[in-house]
């Protein structure tokens, strides 16, 4: 099995949309972050990657597979595990029946091996307690891990997480953090998320993505370099039209032009990406 | 078989085995026709039609219940959530369709088997049995089970199935008498009625078959839910002509409307044998409760004089509906097609005493009224006589009366009081029967009622006039009749 995914010249369009033009990507085992404004394309080409979603034109090679091809899909989704954005499950079932369903579905046939899969992936986002609650009366953070629960039973080799921290508790979200990056060491990950801090803590590559197209591919580290020189921390609020917050000390962090009294500070990861997407915003205006 | 499907069928197998409203109807519909049957004699001929349109309960909710599980994978982004995974919606929406029918079929034939061991406990059975109107029962609620799947495939949507069972139970109501229906219900005017021949059954199974191929072919024509499909309506259509043709479906019985009927109530009740004097008349398939009739009528004839045996009517069974021979009525006594048990046979034991009792003592027929209000009994010692008789086999009990307003001949208003007793049309009060249980406790009753047997059961003669000759004083003041006296 050819552990990368392989994406040539993608397009996907709704309508007069296109949320995918001439996509070329690769993704190799570890934790890959996909960012990008709503809209972007993100959940379109993770569903076409996780094979729920045909793209108009283009090829993809996942896993060594063609998804394009029947039996070869077949094989595909055998080791795929999608969690998607809105992850729909049945509110009457428990959340092992539930599990097994789905282990049932990924074509594990074995009771005893099922039951014990089940287990694994409950312990794995601390569920056990609730194996036998109906997923009614779970929390909105509990049905999201029982989501990623989902995408991990079979143990596949390619995840795909579309915004898998919604939800989570602090606590919760650094145990998941802890999950991908084991998992991140053999397998292949693709998440997609809104969390810059979640990229910073976990992904080593980063994508940027923005109406179809990739606008920034590298680490962390180069994504929050976007804004080096740009970052500046003030005590009066800026009058431009520069990006801006204040922060917890009372103080104004400026993304841009530095403003009169601005105090240079080292560009975050978050700092990088909302600088490109105002520079990408310059470029079409 | 494919490793995943087979665990798919298991595991909604298990669902379907625990859903809430299959199990709820399933005890519901054993619940009801134990709770209906209990202190019924089984008849064959009509337990088995019941029994298979009681088992539609439990085809409704099993509908029901496939449905659900089908459109469980439309709905709340569940769908997105198994696109990607290897086994496809058709192979989940096969698994449905075998689990849910299996489990339809197995239920239906379950709650029949249990409710028939019921109908055993301290039965005599009638009737024919017809083991085909209870497989197509059987399979009818497979149908269901399959209709449901269908409909969530082809018309997802919480509404639709509870639609289609009430459009169902509105067919059955709106058209009792087509042979197209699941079950054609019983003709209750008409003994051992025609059934639909072994053609319906083949019918049943083409609905379910292409039913069944319908769901699949949502997922696309393929080969073999293709040819299920015609090999399915080929046995729908061939079964339903071969039913609708049938000779049973053009007989009198299936012809004969509810209610109203040109045959005498007695036409059929062929089988006779006379048991110590009394002629007994049942139809035949009924032979096996003449002992029981005979258990309610012998002591009471025994317990009349020799003199007063000498002409003892029939005991000739009829139908519930239909026409009476008014010249015959005043020498039969006519028991229907039911009888009680487990309890209930007290009152039917009674109730066929007290006929041969109001025989013998010379009271009108309990299927004559001798007025719109039938007559009263009260004071006449002949009523204490006819209670003491039934008494021999069951304690005689109150009579029920209705009073109804009328409007008088004069243009006023007024009350009319019917009273309904076992034996007919006649009443009688707390003073005839507290002198009927004194005569049964007293050891030379008997001796006396023969000695002034013919004063007794003279009409003119009160009970005033009967207590010295029956030794016997009266407790319980004596009402004077309110309505016509009895002739």
């Amino acid at each position: 099995m050819t552990m990368a995914v392989d994406v040539r010249a993608l397009s996907k369009r709704y309508g007069q949309k296109r949320v995918m033009d001439g996509l070329d990507l690769e993704v190799r085992p570890g934790v890959t972050g996909l960012l990008g404004p709503n809209g972007a394309g993100k959940t379109t080409l993770l569903r076409c990657l996780a094979t729920v979603l045909a793209p108009d034109s283009g090829e993809m090679r996942i896993i060594g597979l063609n998804p394009a091809d029947g039996a070869q899909r077949t094989e595909l989704r055998r080791q795929i595990g999608y969690l998607p954005q809105d992850p729909g499950l049945y509110a009457h079932f428990t959340s092992a029946q539930m599990l097994d369903y789905i282990a049932i579905l990924k074509e594990m046939t074995n009771r005893r091996q099922r039951a014990e899969e089940v287990r694994r992936v409950l312990t794995e986002v601390d569920l056990t307690a609730q194996s036998n609650v109906k997923i009614r009366k779970l929390s909105g953070g509990m049905r999201q891990r029982l989501g990623i629960a989902a995408a991990l039973v079979g143990d596949p080799g390619f995840i795909i997480l579309d915004e898998p921290t919604v939800g989570l508790d602090p606590e919760q979200r650094m145990r998941f953090r802890t999950l991908l990056s084991r998992l991140g060491e053999t397998k292949i990950v693709l998440l997609s998320t809104h969390q810059t801090e979640d990229v910073a803590a976990l992904c080593e590559r980063v994508i940027v993505y923005r109406a179809g197209q990739v606008i920034f591919d590298g680490d962390p580290t180069g994504l929050a370099w976007q804004a080096g020189g740009k970052v500046w921390s003030t005590a009066e609020r800026p009058v431009g039209d520069e990006v801006y917050w204040r922060t917890t000390e009372g103080r104004y962090r400026v993304v841009g032009a530095r403003p009169h009294d601005g105090e240079a500070v080292e560009p975050t990861v978050e700092d990088g990406y909302l600088r490109l997407l105002a520079e990408a915003e310059e470029e079409v205006a | 078989m494919n490793r995943p499907f087979g665990a798919l069928v298991l595991f909604e197998t298990r669902l379907q085995l625990r859903n809430p409203i299959v199990l709820f109807l399933a005890v519901v519909t054993l619940g009801a026709r134990t709770f209906t049957s209990w202190q019924q004699m089984p008849n064959w001929s009509v337990d088995t039609v019941d029994t298979a349109t009681a088992v539609l309960i439990l085809g409704a909710g099993a509908m029901l219940a496939s449905n659900l599980a089908t459109l469980r994978d439309s709905r709340g982004g569940l769908a997105e959530l198994l696109a990607p995974l290897p086994v496809r919606p058709r192979t989940r929406t096969l698994a449905v369709l075998v689990a849910a029918v299996s489990v339809a079929v197995l239920l239906s034939a379950l709650i029949m088997a249990l409710h028939f061991a019921t109908l055993l406990v301290g039965s005599v059975p009638v009737g024919r049995f017809d083991i085909t109107e209870l497989v197509t029962g059987v399979v009818m609620v497979g149908l269901m089970a399959a209709t449901g799947v269908a409909l969530a495939r082809w018309v997802p949507g919480l509404i639709a199935a509870p639609i289609t069972v009430l459009v169902l139970v509105w067919a059955m109501f709106q058209f009792p008498g087509v042979w197209l229906l699941p079950v054609v219900p019983d003709l209750k005017i008409a003994i051992d009625a025609a059934r639909p021949p072994l053609w319906h059954l083949l019918y049943a199974v083409g609905l379910l078959v292409s039913v069944f191929a319908v769901a699949m072919l949502r997922h696309g024509v393929r080969a073999w839910p293709g040819t299920l499909l015609v090999a399915g309506l080929v046995a729908v259509v061939f079964g339903g002509v071969l039913t609708t043709t049938s000779p049973e479906a053009s007989s009198p019985s299936a012809n004969a409307s509810r209610g109203r009927s040109d045959r005498l109530v007695t036409a059929g009740a062929d089988h006779c044998e006379t048991l110590n004097g009394v002629r007994y008349c049942s139809f035949p398939s009924f032979a096996a409760w003449i002992p029981l009739w005979q258990q309610a009528v012998d002591p009471v004839v025994a317990a009349a004089p020799p003199a007063a045996r000498t002409e003892l009517p029939s005991i000739v069974q009829r139908t519930r509906t239909g026409k009476f021979d008014l010249q015959a009525q005043r020498t039969v006594i006519m028991p229907d097609t039911s009888w009680g048990r487990n309890g209930g046979e007290t009152a039917s034991r009674r109730s066929l005493a007290a006929q041969m009792a109001g025989a013998l003592t010379g009271f009108p027929p309990i299927t004559v009224r001798e007025t719109i209000d039938g007559c009263d009994a009260r004071n006449q010692s002949r009523t204490v006589i006819a209670l003491w008789l039934t008494g021999q086999v069951e304690t005689a009990v109150e009579p029920e009366r209705t009073h109804s307003q009328v409007r008088r001949p004069d243009g006023g208003e007024g009350t009319r009081t019917r009273a309904t007793s076992d034996l007919g049309s006649v009443d009688y009060g707390d003073a005839e029967l507290a002198l009927a249980a004194k005569l049964l406790a007293s050891p030379d009753a008997q001796k006396r009622i023969w000695e002034h047997w013919d004063v007794l059961v003279d009409p003119a003669t009160t009970i005033e006039q009967a207590l010295p000759l029956l030794g016997l004083t009266g407790d319980v003041p004596v009402e004077q009749p309110g309505g016509t006296p009895c002739r």
